[in-house]
């Protein structure tokens, strides 16, 4: 599984393979989340957009306790799918870690 | 090794062949440096129906023997100052052109580099040279109800144009993810999420104002205040951020006397991160892009890729 972090404008976002335990568990917790009540906010422009990661068929964005797909919205109020995914940072991107985990 | 691309045709591929021949291209790259004036910028001279001009493209990074050469470079262009040097230049390319190369292209199964493909270039090209097109030099912007030129308010000698601003273009499916700011910024559609001096061999890997700065220039852009001339419309102004040590961004001024800018492979818009039209993109809440470097004209001929 891609995952890519979405954050940049000019350069192209990092983009990086999921191990597969790590796939496992992000569908695991992913197929946990109930459907959202409320619309997401609109994602900010420039800056952290959110991880965005291709499960079941669908294209999903895990940003700002949301995990967003084109026809349906989850909650994820403890922010456990950006937070999986933020431990699996590749060391070549550590340096966005803490900017990220100011935002999650 | 050099490529060279014979721009003539409209709607199948250009003739097109590679130079590997190393004292060949060496040669040639030598008396571009020596015949000053010879070598034109792609794409600025002629650019009706026929023959338009000779494209050369460096294909290694080898620095060549003599230095001073451009990367990309046009021959029998007529926006060459020296356009009977450049002429005399691109007939010897010509004699380079194979009849059955060893490099098959793409392009050599529409456009096979056939004896009879060789004489009609050698034509068209003979007939350019010695008739060449007068190219229309604006004296005037040309109309365009989209489009306006207006006085720099900073530099009031300079002009430069403002479009409509136009979301809808690049917020579909098949532009959106492939273009970014500097795609927009530019106004060109590459589908290759441009990077600056990308197409110029001169991109960098540091995210500072003078490193992103330098790259784009390298692309054609120059600095505020130095005035582009009319043959340069449509001319645009870009202003260029930086978040420190991560990433660049940049912003376009659009008819209406506000900022446009597309972050990433997100939609085009025209409000900051505070959902605020942008009036000022010195001013505006761009997040963690907090260095503001500058603005920027980019002509028609800035190429981006």
């Amino acid at each position: 599984m891609l995952i890519e972090l979405d954050i940049f404008s000019g350069r192209p976002n990092p983009r990086w393979p999921l191990s597969p335990p790590a796939a496992r568990k992000l569908a695991e917790l992913h197929h946990a989340l109930p459907p959202s009540a409320h619309e997401p906010p609109d994602l900010p422009g420039l800056g952290y957009r959110g991880f965005v990661y291709e499960l079941d068929g669908n294209i999903w964005r895990a940003w700002s306790g949301y995990v967003i797909g084109s026809h349906q919205a989850l909650t994820d109020y403890g922010k456990v799918v950006e937070t999986l995914l933020l431990s699996h940072l590749p060391v070549g991107h550590a340096g966005l870690r803490s900017r990220i985990r100011a935002e999650v | 090794m050099l490529h060279v691309q014979i721009d003539m045709f409209s709607g199948r591929p250009n003739p097109e062949w590679i130079i590997t021949d190393e004292d060949l291209s060496e040669g040639l790259l030598a008396s571009v440096v020596e015949a000053k004036g010879a070598a034109a910028r792609p794409g600025t001279g002629f650019s009706g129906l026929g023959f338009r001009e000779i494209r050369i493209t460096r294909l290694s990074d080898d620095p060549p023997r003599r230095r001073g050469g451009p990367r990309d470079f046009a021959l029998a262009s007529v926006a060459a100052e020296d356009f009977r040097a450049s002429g005399e230049l691109a007939l010897r390319v010509l004699e380079s052109m194979p009849l059955d190369s060893d490099i098959q292209l793409l392009s050599h199964a529409l456009t096979p580099l056939t004896r009879e493909l060789r004489d009609l270039i050698f034509e068209r090209v003979e007939g350019f040279l010695s008739d060449p097109p007068k190219v229309s030099k604006f004296k005037t912007s040309p109309y365009n109800p989209l489009r306006s030129t207006i006085r720099d308010a900073t530099c009031r000698r300079c002009e430069y144009e403002v479009s409509q601003f136009n979301p809808g273009f690049w917020n579909t499916p098949a532009a959106q993810p492939r273009n970014n700011c500097y795609n927009y910024a530019r106004n060109w559609r590459t589908d290759t999420f441009a990077q600056p001096g990308r197409a110029h061999g001169a991109m960098t890997g540091t995210m500072a104002c003078a490193n992103v700065s330098t790259a784009a220039m390298a692309d054609g852009l120059v600095k505020r205040c130095n005035c582009l001339p009319i043959s340069e419309w449509p001319r645009r102004l870009m202003a260029l951020v930086i978040d420190p040590g991560w990433d660049y961004h940049w912003y376009r001024h659009q008819r209406g006397g506000f900022w446009g800018h597309k972050p990433g492979g997100t939609a085009a818009r025209n409000m900051d991160n505070s959902g605020v039209v942008i009036a000022n993109p010195e001013t505006c809440n761009r997040g963690g892009y907090t260095d503001f470097c500058g603005y920027f004209y980019a002509g028609r001929s800035v190429v981006i890729n």
